[in-house]
């Protein structure tokens, strides 16, 4: 360093943003990995087609129509001109002829696959997005208020609140509302009570400390953990009415527990740290720590298993559309025209192997891209990889 | 040791307790009841709908039935309510079945990933390394049943071997080899197909601890002292790469009951799987509920076990 140098930096003593930002060096970890790049490239192409699919095969009258039946030109392969002489008008394809070929009903696949490309997205990211939440939720609660213990006056109210819930969806409204009611007093009456020493009789027995809010959010992911997944979600969407939002929902409600394990371990170790006890000491509040300071710092691992989430929420609706539990007819996705493709697969294999190897290719880029994206945001790991 | 086990003896059973709650919650809060099971049965008439429910305690509040059907299934007494069979008895009919997909899905699962990952860890960033990671990729991104079908067109085509179902029907007087040959091919696919996700999960999972174990000070003390390569990557790396490996052994355990309902039903395999998707489809209460406390009992059986082994295994670890 010569002399100049030296006087420069000294005049420039103020801290700086340093010159390079986590987002910039996390992108230069990622570009060098080529299978995470291509990944990165599918997702956006995916995206954009499952979003031109939306526009395209929506409306009254749109470009594609995907529920249109044409008996006349039923199971035609793949870049097939339509007879025009058979058709009456509106029933030519929108691109003039069959790019991916027609079904047993006549339905131009083609448009069948673009409007399944936005009901497989929507089903993957609403599945993941659900799961999130609960994760971050649970997983949130256990590393922060891990050691604060559950008190008995604690579960005694939420019994009483969930019996009063459970009247009133029922029957007997007075009686619930008056239950819930009876549950928030005395959720509040024990309340003031907790930062007294050594409370006695009624009060002492109600703020009696149980198990801490660490064991029972962990309990209930072991409890979670011990139903075969895919045999769960099998069953609740047998037994529930078919719809697309019950199966978006029952999937979030099943796979939330690796977000939480991962939250928990985060937050575990962010909570021992000295920007926390900073924020903590300049009286920051819980929730503001939580999500202003802690989250962002714990996001990467769940950003992983977000992303690697989609597919597999994506392979799991198409495995339930297979066994006839999938997205109800007018909608079409992937998984359901393959699975009404599998009684054609003789004479019409491209009903088959369209949506397959679409399925597939959407289901890679997203285990690629998250593959790279866990490398990049975690650079420590690349020495396993 | 002694007071761990005793420790989460403890906790599995609460565990279980719980577990046992929720399933019974998910089934009977659900709606549809199991009495609409056949409305077009000419002989399923009201007076059958008020003796099933007697006979099933279908009328009693839900922790009384709670209560019953867990006495039952612990006395080795639930039936099916779809044909009166014991549901113990039908449950190990149909394990023997899928016992020998899991043996040997599980055989090709173990004895592909470790060499596979070895030699992929040993040769890091070359052509071999790239391309297995890029299959194990495509692997575990391919829809089961998609993959089924093209296995299916492409054994069926090339070798002209029927695949489906557990026999070849009306085999009976064919030559033992003819017979033997028939077991085996109907074997192989549904096994294939389901060790491909364990292939992948496992030999990625065996080439980053080999990688690991690789980079530790022991392994370059070996190979600075002069030890030929074979002797260092076997006898000192992959020797301590394989403790985590015990304890999956384990965790293995659940699978036996899971089965795939997906693959058991593209192949007719009368299996586990297949037997709890048809329970379901038949609202068939008992047969759900039992599948689900056993595999239940084995997830936690399973980490039981993986915890006490890596307890034998690795003796730095004290609980």
């Amino acid at each position: 360093m010569t002399a100049g140098e030296v006087a420069k930096s000294q005049d420039n003593m103020i801290p700086r943003r340093p010159k390079e930002g986590n987002l910039e060096k996390s992108w230069e970890v990622f570009r060098q990995n080529s299978l995470s790049l291509a990944g990165l490239a599918m997702f956006i192409a995916f995206f954009f087609v499952a979003v031109m699919g939306l526009i395209l095969t929506s409306g009254s009258d749109p470009i594609f129509d995907p529920a249109l039946v044409r008996l006349q030109e039923k199971l035609k392969p793949p870049l097939s001109s339509p007879r025009l002489d058979l058709l009456g008008p509106g029933q030519t394809p929108g691109l003039g002829i069959y790019l991916f070929g027609t079904d047993n009903l006549g339905r131009d696949v083609f448009a069948r696959m673009l409007q399944g490309a936005w009901v497989s997205l929507t089903v993957g990211f609403v599945a993941v997005g659900i799961s999130v939440v609960i994760g971050i939720i649970m997983g949130g609660m256990a590393g922060y208020f891990g050691r604060v213990h559950i008190r008995v006056a604690d579960v005694a109210s939420a019994i009483i609140c969930l019996l009063g819930v459970v009247l009133i969806a029922t029957g007997p409204m007075a009686l619930g509302a008056g239950s819930v009611i009876a549950g928030l007093l005395l959720l509040f009456w024990t309340w003031k009570g907790r930062k007294e020493k050594k409370p006695s009789g009624l009060f002492g027995l109600l703020n009696r400390e149980t198990v801490s809010v660490d064991t029972t959010v962990m309990r209930l992911v072991d409890i979670m953990l011990c139903f075969p997944s895919f045999f769960l979600i099998l069953t609740v969407v047998a037994l529930l009415p078919a719809s697309i939002y019950n199966i978006m929902v029952v999937i979030g409600l099943t796979s939330w527990m690796g977000t939480a394990r991962f939250v928990r371990a985060e937050f575990l170790s962010l909570r021992e740290q000295d920007f926390v006890t900073a924020a903590r000491a300049l009286g920051v509040g819980n929730l503001r720590i939580i999500f202003r300071h802690m989250l962002p710092n714990a996001l990467a691992p769940v950003m992983v298993s977000a992303t690697i989430g989609i597919a597999t929420a994506i392979l799991t609706e198409a495995g339930l559309s297979f066994l006839g539990f999938g997205v109800p007819p007018p909608h079409a996705t992937w998984g359901n025209i393959l699975s009404d493709g599998k009684n054609f697969i003789f004479d019409a294999p491209w009903l088959t192997f369209i949506p397959g190897v679409a399925i597939l290719v959407v289901v890679l880029s997203f285990n690629l891209f998250g593959e790279g994206l866990r490398d990049a945001l975690n650079p420590r790991l690349k020495e396993r990889n | 040791m002694i007071s761990f086990l005793g420790r989460s003896l403890i906790q599995k059973t609460v565990t279980l307790f719980f577990v046992s709650v929720v399933s019974f919650l998910i089934i009977h809060l659900a709606p549809g009841e199991p009495s609409q099971v056949d409305p077009m049965n000419p002989k399923f008439t009201p007076e059958m709908v008020e003796r099933f429910k007697k006979a099933f305690h279908l009328d009693e509040p839900l922790h009384v039935q709670y209560l019953y059907f867990y006495r039952d299934l612990f006395a080795g007494n639930t039936v099916s309510w779809k044909d009166g069979r014991s549901v113990l008895a039908k449950i190990w009919d149909r394990f023997l079945n899928s016992l020998p997909l899991f043996v040997v899905g599980t055989l090709i699962t173990w004895t592909l990933s470790f060499p596979v990952g070895i030699r992929s860890a040993l040769f890091r960033g070359g052509l071999y390394d790239k391309t297995t990671t890029f299959i194990s990729y495509l692997l575990i991104s391919i829809p089961g049943f998609f993959f089924a079908y093209v296995l299916i067109i492409f054994v069926v085509d090339t070798f002209g071997v029927p695949v489906i179902g557990m026999e070849t029907f009306g085999l009976r007087d064919a030559s033992w080899l003819r017979m033997l040959m028939d077991r085996v091919w109907h074997l192989l696919l549904p096994s294939i197909l389901g060790a491909t996700g364990g292939i992948a999960v496992l030999s990625r999972y065996v080439r980053s601890q080999m990688l690991e174990v690789e980079a530790q000070d022991y392994v370059r003390t070996a190979r600075a002292k002069g030890l030929p390569p074979e002797q260092v990557h076997y006898r000192h790396a992959l020797r301590n790469a394989l403790l985590p490996f015990v304890t999956m052994f384990g965790l293995v355990l659940p699978g036996l009951i899971g089965g795939s309902v997906i693959i058991e039903s593209i192949f007719s395999w009368p299996g586990m799987g297949r037997m709890a998707y048809e329970a379901i489809l038949a609202r068939d209460y008992p047969v759900i509920l039992t599948v689900n406390f056993i595999s239940a009992v084995l997830v936690l059986g399973g980490t039981l076990i993986s915890d006490v082994l890596y307890l034998i295994v690795d003796p730095r670890i004290r609980l």
